[in-house]
């Protein structure tokens, strides 16, 4: 018995010198597990502590920085675990506090800059692909990344009031440039985006623009009615009757046939 | 005798539990070198303190260690020091309880690690020495493509960071951090070599007494994210539970970030520290005033909250444009440019989720460098929400999902995302890891998916990670009938820590599309000093 309870006096002894460690109450290991019996420094040359035990896994660059990066204090537990408790936001807040989003404890590097953007606003497809990054990130070299738009015309605003043939200033297009220009072909013009020339039942039925555009170079002035298979009176004994408010106008029939098909 | 020693059991924890109000403790321990003293706390006690024996009242020794109930305590003599004996330290108590908290904070805290981690037990906070270190970096990027217009281009970027908690003398401290970059095929275009010089920060700290703090040089403070860099001075002093500071300085230039005056500015802030049990919480609110030669260009204010448990993290960043420009004519207002918000609990050690929210606008400076376009498509403001979540469901399962939000005026459409990652780690008797996942994207001019598989394994004892994976994305455009895009995107990447601190990154990424390819290279090397 005497036995039993000179270990549970022991036992409450190790609590309370553990109690009143430097390292405050949170770390509950053995003392032994880093110092030796020869004193509170040097430490044991290995440690038998394993900080993946931890919420806060050593990986990448973090396993080569010195503890008291980190760890201003002993107690320990006081480091921060979010980034931002470390390092500093070089990014002036135009980023955000989730640091991991983009980086890693490898490196600050980022290197998968493709699938960032997949999962934001402008994944990078044809020749976003291949620009350099501060043709849009005008603020690349200091880390800073303003709010872009991701409409077509909030970068290239300056080829649209540059275009000259057609002018698209004072031809009144919009500036949807997606609507006429293609994406997926290096931004060629795409009239069938528009109104299919292309295919359908116009594809060859037109030798030039000025076919249907009448005033050039003024495109969004177009005719419909002045071809000879659009006839007034083919038209009227068609639409008469079957479609209310009908009247033998091109717009009119573009509002009702943007595909350019019979059926709408 | 067996009462005798559960009584000397619950008296022995009632001692070492209670001791005596603020400068007398019991020795709870003694070692060949230290002897520790536990005290009801310490407040009012500092390093370097003489620690008497209650029962002689000899000198025992000095203490070199405080935490806020104990402290370690370097020999005068051995003789008496016992364990369970009572001593006390005399010390101007009055004079020392005035001091404020984040001072005692930080005498309770002192940099301990000269002795912990290196054995060097002689060094003493007096000597003139300087402890730098830092890191240095060298790294290169190669885009190629099949595009003539952008066939290949390298950058080359140099990085050189230091940091010394003890520059020279005592409480001076210093910080420096610098990247030198260039592309290879215009270096001889690239003009001045400041040009490519970027001076992120290089300043001074000096603590002329526990509660000042001067700051001269391209400063960076925490207390002025919104801010980023400046050069000048700030000053900071710090009582009770508050910091208060005020700064004075220019603006880096625009253009290359070098030094111009004409971009003064001035500011303060206010910051308060609270803790409630496990709760940490710091509240931040600064203000600045940018101008360009002489009249003000920028005036904002920008307030900032972090707190966290052990289990759960909040912090709200904001900032209000106080001044604009309109019609020529300035005036005052209170206009949102930035307000971002995160959260994120750990329910437990398997389950985790995130979310965050932010509302942002392009900032805008009047005089400096925005053109009159820039001022009409930046007032647009782009608000987003993301939010995701994560499982651990075994050591080696483990699976993750995610979502967000995004939207500008003017979007056609506003951006929407979400996917599922799962990854498998420790497979097989290989022991490498696979990681899987899924996205779907609707932005405002295409949608569609994207999934890709990742494989790692570490080698070298996990000094070298390496790692491929194959990644097919699937887009249609909204707006357009025209063809869709697909690619098929090669990775591989290897991190590998050569020595203790010399550090190799490599990763390599292959695209291809119907109607163009491009392969990205990177290669960097870090060396920690």
């Amino acid at each position: 018995m005497l036995t039993r309870i000179s270990f549970i006096f022991l036992l409450v002894l190790a609590g309370n010198l553990q109690a009143q460690s430097p390292h405050g109450q949170q770390l509950k290991i053995d003392c032994g597990d880093c110092h030796s019996s020869k004193g509170w420094s040097p430490l044991n040359s290995e440690l038998k502590f394993d900080h993946q035990s931890t919420s806060f896994e050593l990986i990448g660059q973090h396993q080569t920085v010195s503890c008291k990066s980190c760890h201003q204090t002993l107690e320990f537990n006081k480091a921060e675990t979010n980034c931002n408790g470390c390092h500093f936001d070089v990014h002036n807040s135009t980023t955000s506090f989730v640091c991991e989003k983009c980086h890693t404890p490898e490196s600050w590097v980022v290197t998968d800059v493709r699938a960032l953007h997949q999962n934001g606003r402008f994944p990078l497809v044809g020749m976003h692909s291949v620009v350099p990054c501060e043709d849009c990130h005008k603020n690349y070299d200091k880390y800073q990344f303003d709010i872009l738009g991701v409409r077509c015309f909030d970068c290239h605003a300056n080829k649209y009031y540059a275009a000259a043939n057609p002018n698209h200033v004072s031809s009144g297009f919009n500036t949807q440039c997606e609507t006429c220009h293609n994406l997926a072909n290096d931004w060629s013009f795409y009239h069938d985006g528009i109104f299919p020339i292309y295919s359908g039942s116009h594809n060859g039925g037109w030798n030039k623009c000025s076919d249907c555009h009448t005033a050039e170079p003024n495109y969004l002035i177009f005719t419909c009615v002045d071809c000879h298979a659009h006839e007034k009176s083919k038209m009227d004994s068609k639409h008469q009757g079957e479609v209310g408010g009908y009247v033998y106008e091109s717009h009119a029939c573009y509002s009702c046939h943007p595909t350019g098909s019979g059926e709408g | 005798m067996k009462k005798f020693f559960l009584l000397l059991a619950i008296f022995s924890s009632g001692v070492f539990g209670q001791g005596n109000q603020k400068v007398t403790g019991t020795i709870t321990y003694v070692s060949s070198q230290n002897f520790y003293v536990r005290f009801e706390n310490t407040s009012g006690v500092s390093v370097g303190d003489t620690v008497y024996l209650s029962e002689s009242g000899t000198q025992a020794g000095t203490i070199k260690y405080l935490s806020s109930q104990s402290a370690a305590c370097t020999y005068f003599s051995t003789a008496g020091v016992e364990l369970n004996s009572r001593v006390y330290v005399v010390t101007s108590t009055i004079k020392k309880d005035q001091q404020p908290n984040k001072t005692t904070e930080a005498v309770n805290n002192p940099p301990l690690w000269n002795a912990q981690s290196g054995g060097n037990n002689n060094i003493s906070a007096s000597e003139n020495t300087v402890d730098l270190g830092g890191r240095f970096s060298i790294r290169s990027f190669i885009n190629s493509s099949s595009n003539a217009k952008h066939s290949q281009t390298q950058y080359w970027r140099y990085g050189l960071s230091l940091r010394s908690s003890k520059f020279g003398i005592n409480n001076l401290e210093f910080q420096a951090t610098a990247t030198y970059g260039y592309r290879a095929d215009s270096w001889k275009n690239s003009g001045s070599v400041w040009n490519n010089l970027k001076v992120y920060d290089f300043f001074f700290s000096y603590k002329p007494t526990v509660s000042l703090q001067i700051q001269a040089g391209r400063i960076r403070n925490q207390n002025l994210y919104s801010l980023s860099t400046f050069d000048g001075l700030l000053f900071d002093y710090t009582f009770s539970k508050f910091q208060v500071g005020t700064f004075v300085g220019s603006h880096p230039d625009w253009q290359n970030m070098g030094v111009n005056i004409k971009l003064m500015q001035y500011g303060a802030f206010l910051s308060r520290e609270d803790s409630l049990g496990r709760l940490y919480m710091n509240n931040t609110l600064s203000f600045a005033n940018q101008t360009h030669s002489g009249k003000t260009d920028r005036r904002f204010l920008y307030f900032l909250h972090r707190s966290r448990t052990t289990d759960f993290s909040f912090a709200v960043s904001s900032e209000f444009d106080l001044y604009q420009v309109e019609m020529n004519t300035p005036k005052s207002i209170f206009k949102p440019t930035s307000i971002y918000a995160s959260a994120s609990y750990r329910f437990d050690r398997k389950l985790s989720f995130d979310l965050s929210y932010d509302a942002r606008r392009t900032i805008y400076y009047f005089d400096s460098f925005k053109s009159t376009i820039d001022s009409i498509l930046d007032t647009r403001m782009r608000q987003g929400v993301r939010l995701g979540t994560y499982y651990q469901w075994s050591r080696t399962f483990s699976v993750g999902l995610n979502g967000g939000f995004a939207n500008q005026p003017g979007d056609v459409h506003p951006s929407f995302n979400g996917g599922t990652s799962v990854s498998f780690t420790e497979l097989t008797n290989l022991n490498f890891s696979i990681v899987g996942d899924f996205t779907y994207l609707q932005s405002n001019f295409l949608n569609g998916f994207s999934y890709g598989v990742k494989v790692s394994k570490s080698f070298l004892a996990n000094t070298l990670t390496a790692g491929f994976g194959f990644r097919r994305v699937d887009y249609l455009f909204a707006r357009n009938t025209s063809d869709g895009v697909s690619q098929n995107i090669f990775d591989a990447d290897a991190h590998w820590l050569i020595f203790k601190s010399l550090y190799l990154n490599f990763s390599y990424e292959f695209v291809s599309e119907k109607r163009i390819s491009a392969n990205r290279i990177f290669m960097g090397v870090s060396q920690s000093f």
